[in-house]
């Protein structure tokens, strides 16, 4: 019905007068009935407004003004019978009685002439009866004529006055929610300025709250530090290092190798590099002089911080040298805080010294 | 729309980081490894001249078994130490929790710790010391129900 809508806006003033002419609806009834024209004047002055050349036409005035003025004179009665006059289709019995009949002679009137005035309220009558077929044809009609401006004008006006129960509440709200849409849509500029800021500003708070985010998960706050939180990853991170500190720092003169093979899968970047030179220079010629064999054991291990690819332990490492030449063992522990990184899938130490 | 759809996602998910479960998890867990760095500096520091205040944060740190069994001892050590004039002054040199159940309220730490002693007749001597800390969590916070010293670098 956008029709309909635009034409309330365009009538808004007309509207108004309706209003007025509604509340004289009873007195102006009987007018109607004996004098035509001053109701039709009122009319017309509204219309004017929107149709100004058919008011122009000196003889259609009187046979138009007829219909128009049962009609409007109608819409107030019907609303100072019941305001259901306006609302058409949920009220049918009112609308019917007041308009369908009208329209449907009034059409002819229209064509015929002035005396149309004055069956006019006759047909509204017997309108009264035919009630259930008014509603279909009332549309085409009014369609079809001048009244369609200023009906929903006056029907508007006396839905709000004499309905302050829901519907003009419901009414109220739905059009406080449309009317601004409907003003946008209205405004093509506007409202592409609207969906512009809207889509500048979703993308910002969007970008913003993901960054924000993925960098609070990375590090930094304690719900980035996924440590004991994440009970599979943390199983994960402990039980490798765990195993490559073992391996790494453990070696046997017999099989040397398996250290330096160690420390070249499971430890990763500067450390490893140094671990494997001090292993070379240090360790591997007086373990195999002096038939060495170390090992170490982690006797405790926690984890401090966890992201996806980084991890800080602490670790408790018992280690017991061996020389097997006299059966002389020494045992030390070592707290030792040890780093590691996410590399190729598996746990890699980066750095390991003592807490 | 899209976009519209785009930072409502974001926002759930930054929210659902910050707010969400594992946060409250994490959160949980820190407070839970400052407590365990907090309980053993208690129970590994007195001052002679704040014994019995120190003896007593010590106490507060601990839960049962290990409260009554400090109580049974706190007198006489208390003694000791003013008799020794002696002064071991904890810093927390690191900690990790190496259990954590936070819905049962339980908790075990790995707590190094940086110990300065001295006493009359001994002079200040630094070394570092390994506590494994068992805890559960009170009304009051989280108490050591266990706290065995490890052997730890000097």
């Amino acid at each position: 019905m956008p029709p309909r809508t635009r034409s309330t806006t365009t009538t808004a003033p007309a509207g108004r007068r309706p209003k007025v002419a509604g509340l004289r609806a009873p007195g102006r009834r009987g007018v109607t009935g004996g004098s035509p024209t001053p109701a039709d004047a009122e009319v017309r002055e509204d219309q004017d407004t929107a149709d100004a050349p058919e008011v122009t036409e000196a003889p259609a005035a009187p046979a138009a003004a007829a219909p128009e003025a049962s009609r409007t004179s109608d819409a107030p009665t019907g609303a100072a019978e019941d305001d259901g006059a306006a609302t058409d289709s949920p009220e049918p019995p009112d609308s019917a009685d007041g308009d369908a009949p009208v329209e449907g002679p009034a059409g002819t009137a229209d064509a015929t002439e002035a005396p149309a005035a004055r069956p006019t309220p006759k047909a509204r009558r017997t309108g009264r009866t035919m009630t259930p077929s008014a509603p279909a044809p009332e549309p085409v009609t009014r369609r079809g004529g001048t009244a369609l401006l200023e009906r929903p004008a006056p029907a508007r006006a006396t839905r709000d006055r004499s309905e302050p129960a829901r519907e003009s509440r419901v009414a109220r709200i739905a059009a406080a929610v449309t009317r601004p849409v409907a003003k946008l849509g209205a405004n093509p500029r506007r409202l592409i300025t609207v969906l512009v800021v809207v889509l500048v500003l979703s993308l910002g708070l969007g970008t913003w709250a993901f960054l924000a985010a993925r960098s609070d998960r990375a590090d930094g706050t304690s719900y980035g530090n996924e440590a004991v939180v994440n009970v599979g990853g943390t199983a994960e991170v402990v039980g490798q290092t765990r195993q490559a500190m073992e391996q790494i720092l453990s070696y046997d003169f017999t099989k040397l190798d398996d250290s330096v093979n160690a420390a070249k899968s499971q430890a990763t970047g500067s450390f490893a590099s140094e671990y494997l030179s001090v292993f070379e220079q240090t360790i591997r010629q007086p373990a195999t002089d002096q038939k060495l064999r170390q090992t170490a054991t982690v006797l405790n291990i926690g984890v401090q911080q966890l992201s996806s690819d980084h991890a800080t332990l602490m670790a408790l490492v018992q280690f017991t040298a061996e020389r097997t030449t006299n059966g002389q063992t020494t045992n030390a522990p070592g707290l030792l805080t040890v780093q590691v990184v996410k590399e190729d899938g598996r746990w890699k130490i980066s750095e390991l010294k003592p807490v | 729309m899209l976009a519209f759809a785009a930072a409502v996602a974001a926002g759930v998910y930054w929210w659902i980081g910050s707010h969400g479960p594992a946060a409250n998890q994490a959160h949980d867990r820190d407070v839970a490894v400052d407590a365990a760095e907090q309980i053993v500096v208690n129970i590994n520091t007195v001052r002679p001249q704040t014994v019995d205040a120190d003896l007593q944060a010590a106490q507060t740190s601990l839960t049962d078994p290990m409260l009554s069994e400090y109580q049974k001892v706190r007198q006489q050590f208390a003694d000791s130490l003013k008799k020794a004039q002696a002064s071991v002054v904890a810093t927390p040199a690191g900690a990790s929790l190496t259990a954590f159940d936070d819905d049962r309220g339980t908790a075990s730490a790995l707590v190094a710790i940086n110990v300065t002693a001295s006493s009359a007749n001994q002079q200040p001597s630094q070394k570092q010391q390994l506590f494994q800390v068992d805890m559960q969590r009170t009304p009051d916070g989280w108490k050591a129900s266990k706290a065995s010293p490890t052997a730890g670098q000097s």
